[in-house]
Order: C-alpha cells, then structure tokens, then sequence
C-alpha cells in the first residue's frame, strides 16, 4: 500500500495554479519547503487571485509538513486576501473556509502544546514564549467565530456551511472539556452525514466520556465497519470500551492489532504498556509475572514517550517508574513534562504529587511543597492520600509532629471508608507519639486511638492465609517496628494482645532475617525481641516459654562480643533467672543470679533475689547481709527499699519497718507500695498493740494506716491492695475514735457492725476480681462471719484454703472457728467434727502453738455440752458415747494445759476452769447416759414394739392365709374325695349290685357255696362303709357352707379367694417398701444431726405430721439462730479480725483468742441460764 | 489402695509384713498389704489425730503418738493397747514435756519423745513388762496396772530449737535423731543421753528425718523444700558437731518436704512433699531418679522391709496423705 503511495505520489506532487490571465505556473510541492518558494507563495497567490482551494492546498501542504508557522502565515495571508479590499469583492465562503482551517490548525497545535508552563519549573523547563494549549484554544474560537460571522455574511444556510467549522467547534469543545457544548453540535452534525467518520468519532468519543461504554463500542465498530482503513483505528477506541466493560483480555487484543495495523501509534502502545502495568499491579499476580508484565508495560510505555514526548499519561507513568527505581531526576523532569502537559485535572494532580515526592526524596522541601500543595488544591474533592502523606512526612522530617498529625487527621474524614494499611500505620504511630505541649489526657485518647487502629491491622494481618491476604499486607507485617509499637501500647492493660503483637514482630523479624539469608552479624534487636517476648510471657506466668525465649535469644547472640552484647546477655542471664524462680526451680535461678554478679559484682536486682530466695529459704542472714550490701551501694533505690522493708516485716521486726519505710517516702512520695506498706504496718501495729502505752496508739495508728492507703489510693486508683486496706478499716470500724476498753456489744451497735460488714462486703468481693489472692477471700470470710453467715464465710475460708493449699494455720483456724459458730448456732454434731478436723489440721502443721490445742479440747468440750443440751430425740446413743469419750479428753488436755507453765498463748486459770467444767460436764454424763439409753430403749421398744405388731399381723395374715389354702386344698381334697367317693359309691353299689346279683344268683346257687362267698363281700363292704363316713362329714360341712352352690360355683369362689390373699401379700410388700423409705429418710436424719425419733408410722396422715413437726423445728432453729446469733455477737464483738495487708504475712496468733472469748462468754451465759 | 475416713498423716510398714496407717480420726489401722480392703485391726488409742508412728523392728508393736500429747503402745497382732502416757500431764521432775514427736527403740528396751522445747523426753520399757500382760491378758486374770510405758524417764535438753518435729531411732540402737522446727537435728547417743552432733543444716522446721539401714546416714526433709544428706559417721567420730554431717542437698520438691524414708537396700531414698510430689532419689548419684505425681499432700512413706521383701528388696513401697488413702507402689519390673 505505501508503495502505490509513493508511486502516486511524483505525479500529484505538481500543483498547478491558474492565475487571472489564464497563467498557469507550475508549483511543485516539495519545493515548498525551501524558504525562497514559501516566501513568495502568499504574494504569488494574492497575484494571481488564486483561489481558495489552491491556498488551502498549499497550506495543507505546510500543515502536513508540519511548517506550522507558514501554514499559518499563509492562511493569515489569505484571510487578508479574501476579505476583500479596494476593488475586491469580499468571498465570504472562502474566508469561511480559512477561517475553519485556521483554527484547525490551532486546534491541533493545542494538541502538542504544554497545558501550563510552569515558571518554577525546574528539569523541563519551556521556553518563556511557549503558547499554552488555551492560547490556541481562544485562536481557534476566535477563527470559528470568524467563520461563522464570513458564513452569516455569505447569507448561505445553515445547510451550506462547511463541514469543517462545526467540526471544529466540536473538537474545540472537546479538548475544552465541555462534552455538554459539544454533544448536540455533534447530533446535529450527525443528522447531516450520518455516516461522517469524524463525527461519529467525536460520538464515540463523547458517549465514552458518558460512561455509556456499550454505545460508545458499538459506534467504533460502527466506525470499523464503515472504514476498516480508518486512522486513527477505531480499535483502540474498542479496546478502551472492552478494558471499562471488564473484558481485559480483548481489549488487549484490540490494541495489539492495532498496534499491528499501525506499529508507530504510541496511543496503542501506552494503552498496552497500561494494561501491562495495572495487570502486574494486581496482588493476585505471582511475583515472577509481576517483574515481566511491569517491563513490558514500561517498554511500551517508553516507547509511546518516544513517539509522542509530550504525552502526560506516558511522562507520569515514566516518571513513576523511574521515581521508583531511584532515577528521581529523570522522575522529576518527567513529571514537570506530565504536569504541564496534563490535559485532564487527574493527571495534574497525579503528577504535581509525583513531582512533590520526588523533591521531597531529594530532600529538597521547598522544591517539594508548592507542586504537593497544588497538588492537594487540584484534588477536587478527591483525596489525594499520596501528597498528604508526603506533606505529613515533610513536616515529620522538619520536625514539626503537630503539624504532621494535623495532616493526617484532615485526611483522615476526607477517606471515605479505609484508607491503605501504610497510611493507618502513619497515622497511628503519631497519634501514639507525644507531642510537645500536648495534654495527658489528649495524648491518652490519642494513645488508645492508634492502639485500637493497629490491633485491628494486626487482627487483619493475623488472620491473613491465603498468598492474596499476605501480599497485600506483606510490608506492613514485616515492619517489626509497628507492632513493637503496639505491644508497648498494650503492654500496660493486656499481656495477651502485647504478647500477640510481639509474636508477629519477632516472627516478621525472623523472616526478613531468612529471607536475607545467613547473616552473619548478629541481630541485636532480634535478640532484644526475644528477650521481650519471654517477658512478656513470664509476666503472663507462662514461665517455661518465657525460659526457652531468653534460651533462644541467648543461643542467638552467640559468642558475640561488643559491649551491647554483653549487656543484652547479663540481661538474659537475670531473666532466665527470674524465670527459673517463677517456676520455682530456685537453684537454677540461684546459679543464673550468682552468674550475674561474677561478671558484674554490683548487679543490683540479682542480689536482691538472691536475698529474696535466701529469705524464702530461711536463711535469714544471708538475706539480710545481701540487702544490707545493696542498700550501701544504692541507697535510693525503691525497688531495694520496699525488698527491704518486705523482709523487715517478714522478719517480725514492725517498727524497724516502719522506721525504714518512714525514711523511703522521704525519697520518694510519689510510691504506691511503700504507702501500702505503711498502711499495713501502722494497722498491723494497732492491732497488735498489747502494752498500754501502744494501746492509747491504737487508734492513732488506723488513722494513719487509713491515711497512707488513702494516699496509695490517690496515686493509683486502680489499687486493689489500699483498697482492700481501707475496706478492712470500714469493717473494723477503727477509723471512729471509740473510747478505749468501752463495752461493745448493744445492740446498735452490733447493727453497726453488720452494716459496715455488709459494705465492706461489696468492696472485697470487687477487690477479689482483681487480686486472686487467699487474703481477699479470707476478708471476705470475716465479713461473713461478722454478718452471722457463717455457712457463706466457711466458703470464703475454703477459697482461701484453696488458695494456700491447705498449709496456712490462720486460715485453717478461721474455718474452725467458722465451723464451731456453725455447729453451735445449729446444734449440729457433724459441723462440730469438721471444726475438730481443721483445728487438728492446723496443730498438724503447726505443733508448737499450744492455743491450737486448748482450742481442740474447747471443740470438744463444746460437742458433749451441746448434746447434753438437745431433746434425746435428736441425737443418737453413738454420737453421745463420741462426745463424751471427747469430752473426757478435753478435760484431761486443759487439766495438761492448766498445769502447764511457762509461757503459753492462753490463761492457764481458765483452762483450769475448762477443766473443772469438764468434770461438771462428765457428771452429767451418766444421767445424759442413761436418759439416752432409756429414750432409745423406749424408741427401741416401740420400734420393737411396732415390729412386733407388724410381725404378729404377718403371722395372722399368713396364718389366715394358710387357713384359707388349708382350706381350699381341704375342699380341693374333699371334691377329690366326694367324687372318688361318689365314684367308689357308684363302684360299691354296682358291685354291690353284682354282688346282689351275685347273691340272688348266688342264693339261687348252690347252697353248698353260700357261706365262703358271704365272707368275701363282707369285707369289701366294710371298706366302703367307712370311706362314705369320713367323706360325708365334710361333705356336710362344705355344703353348709356354700349351701346351694354347685361344684363349679364353688371353685370360682375359691379363686376369689387366692386374688384376695394376693393383694394382701403385695399390700405387705408396700409396707415393706415403706418402711425402707422411712429408714432412708432416718439415715438421712441422722447425717443431719437432727434426731428426730419419730413414733413408727404406719399411714400417709403421720406423714405429714411429721412434715409438720420438721418446719416446727426449723423454726425453733431459726429462733435459736437469732439468740445464737446475739451471743456472737456479744462476744465476739471485740475480736479482731486477722485482717491481711499487702505484705502477704499472716498473724499467727489470734484466732485462737476468738475462740476462747467467744467460749467464755457463752459459758457466762449459759451459767446463767443455769441459775 | 484402702480409703480412710480422714487424712493419714503417718505411715509405716512393718517387718511383719503390715501396713500401719496412723489416721487424723485417731485410728491406728493395720493391714495386710496383699489385701487392702478391709483393715486386720481398727485401733483407737488414741484420742486426736495420730502426728507420729513408729513400730519395733519385729514387727508386732507400735508406738502412736498424737497431737494432744499422748502416746500408746499397742500390739498390732491382737488390736490391745498395751501401754499407754499423757505426756502432756505426767511430770518429769517438775516439768511436762506434751510429745508430738515419739519413737520406740527397736528392740523396745525404751522410747523417747519430744515436742515442745525440743527437750527429749526418754522411758526405759521395763523388761517382760509387755509380755507380763500378755500373759496375763492369756491367763485372763484382767487388765494389768502396770504400764509398760511408765518407766523410768529422764530428759536430755538439747538445747537448740524451740520444737522437737520428728524424732527417730537409727537401726542398730544407738543412736537417736531428733529434728527440731528451728531447723536443728541432734543425734544423741541412747546409753549416755549424750548430743554427739548437731546439725544446722536446714533454715526451716525440718519436719522429717530417717536413717539409712545401716545407720550410717540420715536423711532430713524440711519446709525449706530440700533434703540433706547427713554423713552420721563423720559427725559422731571427730566429735566435731557443727555442720560436717551434711555432706549432700537434694532438690526438687517445690514445697515442704514431709515425709522422706530410706529405702531397705540403701540405694533409694523416697520423699513425699505438699507439691503433692514423690519423689525417688538416688542416694549414691544424688539425683532424682523418679518423680510421681500424686493428687495431695504425701505424708506418709514407707519401703517394704527387706525381710519381707523376699527378692526384690526395694522395689515396692507405699505412701498416703491428705488423700485419705493408702497406695502401695511397684517398682516396674517387679512383680
């Protein structure tokens, strides 16, 4: 085809003109060209009044030889010439004509020209004189106008009017971007030659713009089938179609045979190199395709620069691309290229942004800032997340964090929805970051914001699993530094999620340390990571993870040497340490502590746990040599200090602890535990208090004990410990300055003490959710004791117990004590042996405490007392016999305890007392003995009795029974008999009748025979006789009896019977069943200590007396509960609680002094209830 | 395994072949080990809870101890309480010394106590006293007056500690060791009443002790959470008392030691803790050789004597505790 072109070509290259006289001059058009024929053309013309076909021609012939200027020149030229002068008629349609060329030819100069010329361009720079596409726009609208005026002067019709000017109109309107001017224009046009290629373009192109994809791809086939010839290809328009319509893979093709029609449409190779780079965009793309797809896009893409540099689409594409491979001059000066020739605001926008990172990668920020901050004016509602972030990263860079954040936050309403994953991690990390000048509580707000942030991108990461999932997050998951961010900021509420977080860095860590494949130099942050993570995991109690991180981190830093290395491995040396005490391995955590300090001999914190091993040991000395030494080399040291003053109180030594803690708050005022542990201290010592001098402290020192909890609590609201302090004051009701020695005990104010238990009990079972320690449930316990629930405080102990693994005396004590109010206040036998069990329990483990002891023998005694005052009915011989073998010790161990001498945590004289009490007790004894024998024998009797009865109505009712089957196996017999009598009657007779016969016959006979035969039947008959007398006596009976009744009547009378007797035997078996159900229910009783002797029972109305009798006595119980209660509450009014504080130390002494007082005064009143 | 009522808090096995259980109700109870369902004898002697146990090495007496003080001997073949002391009452010169702690010599010529004050309490069991009644309970001619346990006393102070924990005669006779709650355990010779050694070895109360069968060794198990090996030999010959005795520390239970006891052939010592942990050692490696885990606290441990052991000495021992039951165990291998 190109060759028929050029063959063409020689002969049309010739143009003749014909002037006026019929002169003919022959112009060769590729003469054109030289300066000397182009200058004289437009005189030559306007000679020969040529016409407006030859000067358009010759324009033509410029404009396609790109002599833009000259074209222009001549077309100026020949408006001049055709608007007509003196003696020249004006030639409207020609003017027209040039008119229409002219602004063609701007309209396509705009193609080429640059959007703006930026004056502070600094890599493409333009020159000054450069006409903007909007200076040949306004060319182009003036010339139309022009055109359109020459046509209205021409008075031809709308009709006539050369294609040409509305064409250029639309083309006009177009690159104006005013589809909304242009589409009717173009309808119009359309309406005149439907088939006007142009125009169907411009429809194309205008129903593209529209987004009405499907029309716009049916008019560029449309367009294809009219010209298959046509430039430029409506192929391309169809790919474009396709690529919106989602059909990617056509649209490629589309272009690439476009592309094959015309090798040199850059077009066609940008849309490819497009469609390259957005594939390899796609995160489902493997890694391997990505690199080629972006090369191919990138050569195309070149290549479309190459062909047509003023492209801005191209330029900006190229300067990503060139951005990213680091050619940030290059970049910038594509970029310039792209913001100046952009013909779309995107574009613009696109590249200024592009422009602006690219200085900012230069670190040229004033060279950056005008073009992002055009940029950022541009986006027209678009937010452009790349030039904010860019802005926001300037001000980081100037240092100016506020302003950063701002910029982030403005963007932040601007997204609609999320924004990307680098853009929260941004924002997040400065929200996290404290600024100057910034309130608490705003950076706190701030904090908890970029907190919740990026643990939901870490839950997204997280959860990532498939290749798409982690492609999209791989960056941000292997930025160890954003969730070393985020497990600080959780680190303080929840170990869990900091935990989670420092998983991922590690591990994010630990891959980009794979994936760089064998370095050698040893990770220091990798190792400190590890280190964190075990401590983070031994704070959660995971002890032994926590022992192989600080392992592994250990293994990893090798035999490096440097002095962070050896830093970081002392580090891990105390950790591991730490983590072997926690699991309790404390030789090895020794051997760690004492590696320590060989390599560096003043490692504070290892002494200190060496100390606080050695005390847990007992070695009490070597502890305290060890802290001594501590405290001489860092005197100021809180951590030391509050060790210290721990061990003091451990130790026992009260008031050098609160010298010693006296003297911490002088360094420190601001410590929550050391004003615990005056609190503690100051409440143990007024507690204690035993002389008098302490005694009139005693208040004094609850004060102060409140106050310091107080000031612990205004350190740190969230303090479990003051609080649980000051609960315990409430309790106690120290605070209210009682007069000392007063009688406690009326009634208010045990009401008072009630209530404040009451809310005391609010305030421990809050506590008890926060701290999981036996001493919160110990309190609770005593609350409930106070409150007279005792069966709730037995639970609370028992959590306790739990707590201490049954080895802490007090707390067994306590549930004694709880058990023996128990017992008491219900007269119940078995809660008094469970009081035995605990207090023995406790002497178990602690032998020494001879109150224990004399508490055991007060249990005793207790029990028997106890019985001996219940009704007979409710105990049991057994539990007597118990108690008073129990009771008989008792007196023996308090007569020990009595003679005992020395010095002994009880008043001898009242064991004494207990001891004579006792014998009183065991006097009664025989009496209890004999009214329980007695009672018993009677219960036994009437048991006895009862079974007795039952048995005799057995034996009626059997006997009855046998008499019945007696006789129904009589009458059965007597049947049997009647008929064989019958039956041997009937035999008899008709033998007798033979015998008659035989006799007739026979006294007919001879007479000789007579007397032989006579003989024999006489003995025959005899035997009948005697059978028909027995037979008939009962027959008689029988008969008399049934009198008229046949013998069939009288065998359904006898089955009757036998149902009769069944019944009776399965009543029996109920009663039977009965009374095993009774016997359970006695079982169940005598578990329950009621013994309740019930009379034998025999019907359901004694049932439910018995119910009866049951509610009675439980209110009976109740009432006693009440005066049981009172009593408590009289006695045990003045005990103290063995309240614990922070130290986690126990008093030993006490409870055992409840006890005793509680007994006493029991004793007092039941002595007078005596009286 | 045998459930009891209560918590066993003492444990012994007899060279009788018996499993003696000393239980917190109060009952010594005896069984065959072949059979532990039903107990031979169901004891009650005792009034509170049974703290201390120890039998005579033929087997057929026991001496019970419980914590308020008194102390029986009773004769495990018939069930009869053959003696019995309320040390908590009897004066010895103008003092009561209440035991906790009791121990009966092997060949049953005395028994010896101690509780509060670590002071030792000691009793010679008068010669046929015990089979005098014996007789007499066979003649039938009633319930003797005279107590076996009544003998003639005297009282050793031993001057350290302020509480006798666990109190125990070493094999042969000799010697006597006693641990205190302060930390001390005292070897003192049974002929003169003599301290021949003090030890120091534990920082807490050392709630058990036991010797090796040769009398040579003495194992003590503290709250401290270690055992001590304690060399008696070298202690009782230089005469030097202080310290040289301890010539090992075992460590592993992660809580109070309660109970260790040497095993018949002297190569095992096993321990029973409130980690709720036995644990086997070896006595010539020093280490841990077998750890059980159990569901309470183990405080009672004791090997089957080798004599009845027959041929595998050493491989079968049984423990009880806070779980209120007895639970004989066999080494693997063993039948």
């Amino acid at each position: 085809m190109s060759v028929s072109i050029e063959e063409a070509q020689p002969a049309a290259r010739v143009v003749v003109i014909v002037g006026q006289g019929g002169i003919q001059t022959d112009l060769d058009l590729d003469t054109l060209g030289d300066d000397e024929v182009a200058d004289v053309i437009p005189d030559l013309l306007a000679d020969y009044s040529a016409e407006c076909r030859d000067w358009t021609l010759i324009a033509g012939e410029h404009w396609r030889r790109s002599r833009w200027s000259r074209a222009e020149d001549l077309l100026q030229k020949g408006i001049h010439f055709f608007t007509g002068g003196v003696g020249r008629p004006t030639d409207h349609m020609a003017l027209v004509n040039l008119h229409a060329m002219l602004a063609h030819l701007h309209l396509a100069l705009s193609r080429t020209a640059p959007k703006v010329s930026l004056p502070h361009a600094k890599y493409d720079k333009l020159p000054s004189n450069v006409k903007v596409k909007e200076d040949h726009f306004t060319e182009a609208a003036a010339n139309l106008n022009k055109a359109d005026q020459a046509l209205m002067a021409s008075g031809a019709g709308p009709d006539d009017e050369p294609i040409a000017v509305p064409m250029g109109k639309i083309i006009l309107y177009l690159a104006r971007g005013q589809p909304g001017t242009a589409q009717p224009m173009v309808e119009r046009l359309l309406r005149r030659q439907p088939n006007n290629l142009v125009a169907l373009t411009a429809h194309a192109r205008l129903q593209f713009a529209r987004r009405a994809h499907e029309q716009a791809l049916q008019t560029y086939q449309k367009l294809l089938s009219l010209d298959p010839e046509m430039r430029p290809d409506p192929r391309i328009g169809i790919g474009l179609c396709l690529w919106m319509l989602g059909d990617k893979q056509k649209a490629r093709l589309a272009w690439e045979r476009a592309l094959q029609r015309d090798p040199s449409s850059w077009t066609c190779m940008l849309l490819t190199g497009f469609a390259a780079l957005n594939t390899a965009r796609e995160p489902a793309t493997a890694e391997d395709d990505r690199a080629q797809l972006i090369a191919e896009g990138v050569a195309y893409v070149q290549s479309a620069f190459k062909l047509n540099n003023k492209n801005a689409a191209a330029a900006l594409t190229l300067a990503s691309v060139s951005g990213q491979n680091g050619q940030t001059a290059v970049a910038s000066k594509l970029a310039e290229r792209a913001i100046q020739y952009a013909d779309n605001k995107r574009h613009a926008v696109l590249a200024n942004t592009e422009r602006g990172r690219m200085g900012f990668i230069m670190q040229d920020l004033v060279d950056a800032t005008p073009f992002l901050t055009a940029a950022r004016q541009d986006d027209g509602g678009v937010p452009n997340i790349l030039a904010d972030l860019t802005l926001a990263q300037i001000a980081i860079q100037g240092g100016n964090l506020r302003e950063a954040l701002n910029f982030m936050d403005g963007l932040t309403p601007r997204l609609v929805g999320k924004g990307p994953m680098e853009y929260v991690v941004m924002h997040a990390s400065l929200l996290a970051y404290p600024h100057p000048g910034m309130s608490s509580a705003e950076l706190a707000s701030n904090r908890s914001k970029a907190r919740a942030m990026l643990t939901e991108l870490h839950s997204v990461i997280q959860s990532a699993e498939t290749d798409e999932d982690m492609a999209k997050v791989r960056h941000i998951a292997d930025d160890t530094d954003v969730f070393l961010d985020l497990a600080k900021m959780w680190q303080k509420e929840s170990l869990e999620k900091a935990i989670g977080a420092y998983q991922t860095a590690v591990s994010g860590r630990v891959e980009t340390i794979v994936d760089e494949g064998g370095e050698v130099e040893v990770d220091q942050r990798a190792v400190k990571m590890s280190s964190n993570l075990g401590a983070l995991y031994q704070l959660q109690g995971n002890a032994d993870t926590a022992e192989r991180m600080y392992q592994e981190a250990l293994q990893r830093l090798g035999n490096e040497a440097g002095k962070e290395a050896e830093e970081m491995r002392t580090i891990l040396a105390f950790n591991l340490g730490r983590a072997y005490e926690e699991a309790g391995e404390t030789t090895k955590a020794s051997q760690w502590y004492r590696d320590v300090l060989r390599q560096h001999p003043e490692h504070m914190e290892s002494k200190v746990r060496l100390a606080c091993i050695a005390a847990a040991a007992g070695r009490n000395f070597d502890a305290h040599t060890l802290l001594k030494e501590c405290l001489k080399s860092d005197e100021s040291n809180i951590t030391l200090r509050s060790t210290y003053t721990h061990f003091l109180i451990s130790l026992g030594s009260l008031k050098e602890a609160l010298a010693f803690t006296s003297q911490t708050l002088k360094l420190e005022r601001a410590d929550v535990f050391t004003y615990c542990a005056l609190g503690w201290i100051h409440f143990t010592l007024g507690r204690e208090a035993k002389s008098t001098s302490e005694l009139a402290e005693r208040t004094k020192q609850y004060l102060r004990s409140a106050e310091a909890y107080e000031r612990a609590l205004t350190l740190d609201p969230a303090c479990a410990m003051a609080a649980q302090g000051l609960a315990i004051a409430l309790a106690e009701d120290t605070l209210a300055l009682k007069p000392l020695g007063a009688a406690v005990g009326t009634a208010e104010e045990m009401k008072a003490r009630m209530r404040l238990a009451g809310q005391a009990l609010g305030v421990f079972s809050r506590i008890a959710d926060s701290i999981q320690e036996g001493s919160v449930h110990v309190n609770i316990g005593h609350s409930f004791f106070v409150r007279g629930e005792e069966d709730k405080a037995i639970q609370s102990y028992e959590a306790a117990d739990n707590h201490h693994k049954g080895r802490n005396v007090p707390v067994l004590l306590y549930l004694a004590r709880a058990w023996y109010a128990y017992a008491n206040r219900e007269s119940n036998f078995s809660a008094m042996s469970k009081a035995l069990s605990f207090c023995q329990r406790a002497m178990h483990i602690q032998p020494n405490d001879r109150a224990i002891l004399y508490n055991i023998a007060m249990i005793q005694q207790k029990a028997a007392e106890m019985l001996f005052g219940l009704e007979p009915s409710k105990r049991t011989l057994e539990e007597l016999h118990v108690a008073l073998r129990q009771a008989q010790q008792a007196a023996n161990t308090f007569r020990a305890l009595a003679e005992d001498r020395g010095a002994l945590p009880y008043d001898p004289d009242l064991a004494d007392q207990r001891a004579r009490y006792g014998d009183t007790l065991l006097r009664r004894a025989p009496d209890q003995l004999s009214r329980q024998e007695s009672f018993e024998a009677e219960a036994q009797a009437r048991v006895q009795e009862a079974r007795r009865i039952r048995a005799e109505e057995q034996a009626r009712i059997q006997a009855a029974e046998a008499a019945r089957r007696a006789e129904i196996e009589a009458k059965a017999a007597e049947l049997a008999e009647q008929r064989r009598k019958e039956r041997e009657e009937a035999h008899a007779w008709q033998e007798e009748m033979n015998v008659r016969e035989m006799e007739e016959r026979a006294k007919k006979a001879a007479a000789a025979d007579k007397k032989k035969r006579k003989k024999d039947n006489g003995d025959s008959g005899d035997e009948g006789l005697g059978g028909k007398k027995r037979k008939g006596k009962k027959g008689r009976k029988v008969r008399s009896k049934s009198e008229i009744l046949s013998d069939e009547e009288d065998l359904v009378y006898e089955n009757r019977d036998n149902m009769e007797v069944d019944q009776a035997g399965s009543e029996v078996e109920e009663e039977d069943s009965k009374d095993k159900a009774r016997g359970a229910l006695e079982a169940l009783r005598a578990k329950r200590k009621k013994k309740v002797e019930e009379e034998p029972r025999r019907g359901k109305s004694f049932k439910s007396k018995e119910y009866i009798e049951d509610s009675e006595d439980e209110e009976e119980g109740d009432e006693e509960r009440k005066g049981s209660v009172s009593i408590n509450g009289v006695t045990e009014g003045e005990q103290d609680e063995n309240e614990e504080g922070d130290g986690g130390e126990t008093d030993l002494g006490d409870p055992m002094g409840d006890v005793e007082l509680g007994e006493l005064a029991q004793a007092v009143v039941k002595a007078g209830e005596e009286d | 395994m045998v459930t009891h009522p209560d918590a066993i808090w003492a444990l012994s096995w007899t060279s009788a072949d018996r499993l003696i259980s000393g239980c917190a109700d109060g009952h010594i109870r005896v069984y065959d080990p072949s059979d532990l369902t039903v107990p031979l004898q169901d004891i009650h002697a005792n009034p509170l809870a049974i703290s201390s146990l120890a039998t005579s090495s033929d087997g057929r007496y026991a001496l019970s101890g419980s914590l308020d003080g008194t102390v029986a001997l009773l004769d495990l073949e018939s069930g009869e309480e053959v003696g019995k002391s309320d040390t908590g009452r009897e004066k010895i010169g103008d003092t009561t010394l209440p035991a906790f702690a009791c121990a009966v010599h092997p060949s049953l010529s005395c028994w010896a106590w101690s509780g509060r004050s670590s002071k030792l309490g000691f009793r010679t069991i008068p010669k046929d006293s015990i089979s005098k009644i014996i007789t007499e309970d066979i003649n039938g001619q009633g319930e003797s007056s005279f107590n076996p346990l009544s003998g003639e006393a005297r009282v050793i102070d031993t001057g350290k500690g302020k509480f006798g924990m666990d109190v125990k005669f070493s094999p042969d006779g000799q010697s006597l060791a006693l641990a205190t709650e302060s930390g001390q355990i005292m070897i003192v010779d049974v002929e003169t009443g003599e301290v021949l050694a003090t030890y120091t070895s534990h920082a807490m109360a050392v709630r058990t002790i036991s010797w090796s069968e040769d009398s040579q060794w003495l194992f003590s198990g503290s709250d401290d959470h270690r055992i001590v090996i304690h060399d008696v030999r070298a202690g009782s010959k230089s005469g030097q008392t202080r310290g040289e005795g301890a010539v090992a520390i075992l460590q592993g239970h992660q809580s109070w030691v309660l109970r260790v006891s040497a095993g018949p052939d002297g190569k095992l010592l096993g321990s029973g803790g409130a980690d709720n942990m036995v644990k086997l050692w070896d006595i010539g490696q020093r280490s841990c050789v077998s750890t059980i885990q159990t569901s309470s606290e183990v405080w009672g441990l004791d090997w089957q004597p080798a004599s009845v052991g027959g041929s595998g000495v050493g491989k079968q021992f049984a423990i009880a505790g806070e779980d209120k039951m007895v639970t004989i165990y066999r080494a693997a291998g063993s039948s």
